[in-house]
């Protein structure tokens, strides 16, 4: 537009600069703290730098864990973390897939039935439910497992809503070839659909994977041996300890690795998880 | 006085990329002037230029006498029909009409006066209270048009507003927009790339491409004598036929050659397939050509016949068109002529028209 | 819904659900139902005897003091989070819609909070706010105010407050982006030369074409602080000082912990349930009937 105010243009930085200074500082304060020595922190004498213990306080967080609280080298919450959310993310797209293509491409009775009970979940998380959910998980022998963490929270139906909105738009002369070519349902899904699904897989990984490594209630719940920890939960450890022993380099190191692998499957895949996260709203 | 004037007016965007290059014209008050080209000739662009929604790089547009290069859209006292109408779907086909003068703060008995004789004019009172969404696309662009027309601005400015109708449709709403621009008095510009829309509705005629003018006129002016090798094949469908003269690659099939004022570097020779008739003897009209064809297809539509062939010998295809019916077999080989005047020469490496007296 | 041609099949479409429905059905509907079960149960303190008692298990709630606190804390919270989150992100999402330079870049930092655990948002902030070592701490201190989160009802709400909204920001803000960018550059460009100013057309044509995005995000926005907040309280406050900052969710945590009364905790979840679905209902009918353009 002609509209030439370029007046307009620098506010519109300005606003833009403050908003990447909110959603940045708290992390790189956590960063500065991280790198520094308990005593600096706890005489509030943080500086805007970051401190020379990078390596020594990351290597102690990980290997060797705190002095003061639980003593779990954080390695072993962080493999949890990886395990129950790369166990989220595959199966529930894996059985999300199985699901949308069940209710789109074929018809049988009770088809809108099972749609509809299916997408119900949609609408209450798992905090709802939680203690009858322990019993059940308790019941089934299935505590401080990763079946545990990972089985109860793929119910959930936002990955077959995403997957049925994307197989709507496949148009229905690829089916009709397909089947012209004599391919069957297995080999239609397995030869076309699958390949031509691979953007949405691909963004509802993304998503899955962060809700899976970001789960914080129900690992607590069901989780008691220190070495079933998810590193979410691993930060809250640290700061069970009263204010005064709090280490609090540690807790924010770990913090920093808590969202390193998240963030960077963000930044990495951006493009594709915000197509995602947009045609989820639809 | 609405005149429009352009004055070197050119647009190079960030990168470099030029868009329009040293445009200058004027659109006479109350005059309906078409722009019209290819795809990315820089038409749409110029008229973004005139409306504001482009910047003006090069040069200067006046709307009535005005310089309007700093002016914003909304003050350069312009309307515009977008070619996706642009209506705003959340509001009523009044809404719509009113919104442009309750943001000029027009008073409300005005505004219900003129939509009231925008709608009888363009015949959109039964749909005053429906939204966009319940219209067909024939009535949102009147509404579009309406919009427009309500604003009373010095110039009305088009972009392709028919190009999302059905062709039918089409022909209905050219006659209407003539009728319109008639009735209204307003100095109207027009972008199209249909050559045909172009031809019936303009008083002044626009032909660019790659950014330039290739020339301005009046319709018919252009028609019978264009002016580049480009205009005469963009204008008029079928296209004219176009063979190609090169010294030392002189297409066989041809007679009567020898009689034209050739220049030494060769030429493209020019002629329209209404101007190719069936030979009635076996020789040369005097001054004229002779083409023999080898005949691939005939469309027979009804009032006329399409004759496709290929110069016997070298191949070009060339078309004809017979007015009646035809009866050819394909596969046979036909001899057409044309008269002198009807030829048309343009030069080989510029594409200029070449004088053929 | 509907495919113009599909697979005919007998066995294999419940084969295919079969994995989903089961899941669903063990860990959601069993769940849930037990709940609604128990809401109407009451256990002796040894969990040996149970005994169905009706709505006492709900009565004795709606006559508790510490029910409405948690009301009260979550309807403030989901307010005052949703009106910040909201407009902080559309208005950023505003600038960003600008064609400015550098834009992908502001955009891909103001994303990935996304990635963030909200415990993880509200570690971050209490750090900060820590009372006596955290960095915004002192300069409130200098200000002459007396911050004390683990004391201080108010504090502690704002402190939650502020976690929960920045957490929030960047999914609002990539939505909002979306919704401005979907919006035809024709509709502005018509409305620029209907002699609207840049406020007009935002308030009279953006606004309102952004409202599906506007009523999804708030319904997502609401349903995230009545559950996905849980971490930042329970890392952060616990609840405290003295229920100030326990939600609904939270309660519902607290009282079943333990060996707590379950049945009480399962008429909360039924509650909580009911509060959802009547959330998402009233989302479905306002876009249903809003959308279509």
């Amino acid at each position: 537009m002609v509209e030439n105010r370029p007046w307009a243009d620098l506010v519109s930085h300005l606003i833009l600069l403050v908003g990447v200074v909110i959603v940045v500082f708290p992390v790189y304060v956590a960063f500065v703290a991280s790198t520094s020595d308990m005593a600096t922190i706890a005489n509030g004498q943080l500086s805007l730098v970051p401190g020379p213990n990078f390596l020594h306080n990351y290597a102690q967080v990980l290997f060797h864990g705190t002095e003061s609280s639980t003593k779990q080298p954080m390695i072993v919450p962080l493999m949890n973390s990886l395990v129950m959310a790369l166990g989220i993310a595959i199966g529930k797209i894996f059985i999300s897939l199985l699901s949308a293509f069940a209710i789109i491409y074929f018809r049988f009775p009770f088809r809108l039935t099972a749609f509809w009970v299916i997408f119900i979940t949609l609408m209450l998380p798992v905090e709802v439910r939680i203690y009858p959910t322990y019993k059940i998980v308790s019941d089934l022998h299935m505590l401080d497992s990763y079946a545990g963490l990972i089985i109860p929270l793929i119910a959930s139906a936002t990955a077959t809503l995403l997957f049925r909105q994307f197989f709507m738009t496949v148009p229905d002369e690829l089916l009709e070839a397909s089947k012209i070519d004599g391919a069957g349902p297995l080999k239609f899904f397995k030869d076309t659909l699958l390949p031509l699904s691979v953007t949405p897989i691909a963004a509802m990984f993304v998503i899955q994977f962060i809700y899976g490594w970001n789960q914080y209630l129900w690992p607590i719940l069901i989780t008691t041996r220190d070495n079933m920890q998810t590193i979410v939960i691993g930060i809250q450890k640290i700061l069970l300890v009263t204010d005064a022993l709090t280490e609090w380099q540690a807790a924010m190191a770990t913090t920093i690795l808590a969202m390193l692998p998240p963030v960077i499957i963000v930044v990495a895949m951006q493009r594709l998880f915000v197509r995602g996260l947009v045609e989820t709203e639809k | 006085m609405a005149e429009v004037h352009l004055d070197r007016v050119g647009k190079v965007y960030a990168d470099d990329v030029r868009a329009v290059r040293d445009i200058s014209f004027a659109v006479p008050d109350r005059g309906f002037c078409v722009l019209v080209g290819p795809s990315g000739c820089g038409k749409s662009t110029l008229l973004r230029m005139i409306a504001g929604l482009e910047t003006i790089s090069e040069g200067e547009v006046k709307i009535g006498g005005r310089v309007v290069n700093r002016v914003e859209p909304m003050d350069r006292d312009i309307a515009m029909v977008f070619q996706n109408y642009a209506l705003y779907p959340h509001m009523s086909v009044y809404d719509n009409m009113a919104y442009g003068l309750r943001n000029r703060k027009t008073p409300d008995e005005e505004i219900k006066q003129r939509i009231a004789e925008a709608a009888r004019l363009l015949q959109l009172e039964p749909f005053l209270s429906r939204k966009p969404r319940a219209l067909s696309g024939g009535q949102r662009q009147r509404v579009a048009m309406g919009r427009a027309i309500v604003r009373q601005p010095q110039v009305f400015l088009f972009d392709e507003p028919l190009s999302n109708l059905d062709a039918k449709l089409r022909g209905q709403m050219r006659v209407e927009i003539k009728a319109l621009q008639r009735r209204l008095g307003v100095t109207s510009i027009y972008v199209t790339h249909d050559q045909l829309e172009a031809m019936t509705l303009a008083d002044m005629l626009v032909v660019m491409n790659v950014g330039k003018v290739e020339q301005i006129g009046d319709p018919l002016h252009l028609y019978e004598a264009p002016a580049t090798l480009f205009v005469a094949q963009f204008i008029g469908a079928p296209p004219m036929n176009i063979i190609e003269l090169a010294p030392g690659a002189m297409p066989s099939g041809i007679g009567g050659l020898e009689a034209l004022p050739m220049p030494p570097a060769g030429a493209h020779l020019g002629i329209r397939a209404e101007h190719l008739a069936l030979a009635t003897n076996g020789g040369v009209p005097p001054g004229g050509i002779r083409l023999d064809l080898a005949v691939d297809a005939v469309e027979a539509v009804g009032a006329e016949t399409y004759v496709h062939g290929r110069l016997s010998g070298s191949g070009r295809a060339i078309t004809c068109r017979e007015p009646g019916k035809v009866m050819i077999p394909a596969g046979t080989t036909r001899a057409f002529t044309a008269v002198r005047r009807d030829l048309h020469l343009f030069d080989l490496k510029t594409g200029q028209r070449l004088p053929l007296a | 819904m509907d495919k113009r041609t599909v697979f005919s099949g007998k066995l294999l479409p419940y084969a295919l659900l079969a994995p989903q429905l089961a899941v669903t059905l063990v860990f959601f509907y069993w769940p849930a139902g037990q709940a609604v079960y128990q809401s109407f149960l009451l256990q002796d303190a040894f969990g040996i005897s149970t005994e169905f008692v009706w709505f006492d298990n709900y009565q004795q709630l709606f006559g508790d003091h510490a029910y409405y606190q948690a009301i009260f804390v979550t309807a403030v919270f989901a307010t005052v989070v949703t009106v910040a989150a909201l407009s902080l992100s559309l208005l950023l999402a505003v600038q960003a819609d600008r064609a400015l330079t550098g834009a992908g870049i502001y955009k891909t930092l103001l994303i990935w909070p996304y990635a963030v655990a909200p415990v993880v948002a509200g570690v971050l902030w209490l750090f900060m706010f820590q009372p006596s070592l955290g960095m915004l701490s002192k300069g409130i201190r200098v200000l002459g105010y007396d911050w004390n989160p683990s004391l201080r009802a108010g504090d502690a709400l704002i402190l939650v407050i502020v976690s929960a909204t920045w957490k929030q920001i960047s999914y609002n803000f990539l939505l909002f982006l979306a919704g401005l960018q979907s919006i035809p550059k024709s509709l502005i460009e018509a409305a620029a030369i209907d002699g609207a100013s840049r406020r007009r057309r935002f308030w009279t044509i953006v606004f309102p074409l952004l409202s599906p995005t506007t009523f999804y995000l708030l319904t997502v926005n609401l349903v995230y602080v009545f559950f996905d907040t849980f971490g930042i309280i329970h890392a952060v406050t616990r609840g405290g000082p003295a229920g100030a900052t326990t939600t609904l969710v939270y309660k519902v945590f607290n009282d079943g912990r333990g060996g707590g009364d379950l049945g009480i905790s399962a008429a909360e979840s039924v509650i909580l349930m009911l509060i959802v679905i009547a959330l998402t209902a009233v989302q479905f009918r306002f876009i249903e009937r809003k959308v279509n353009y």
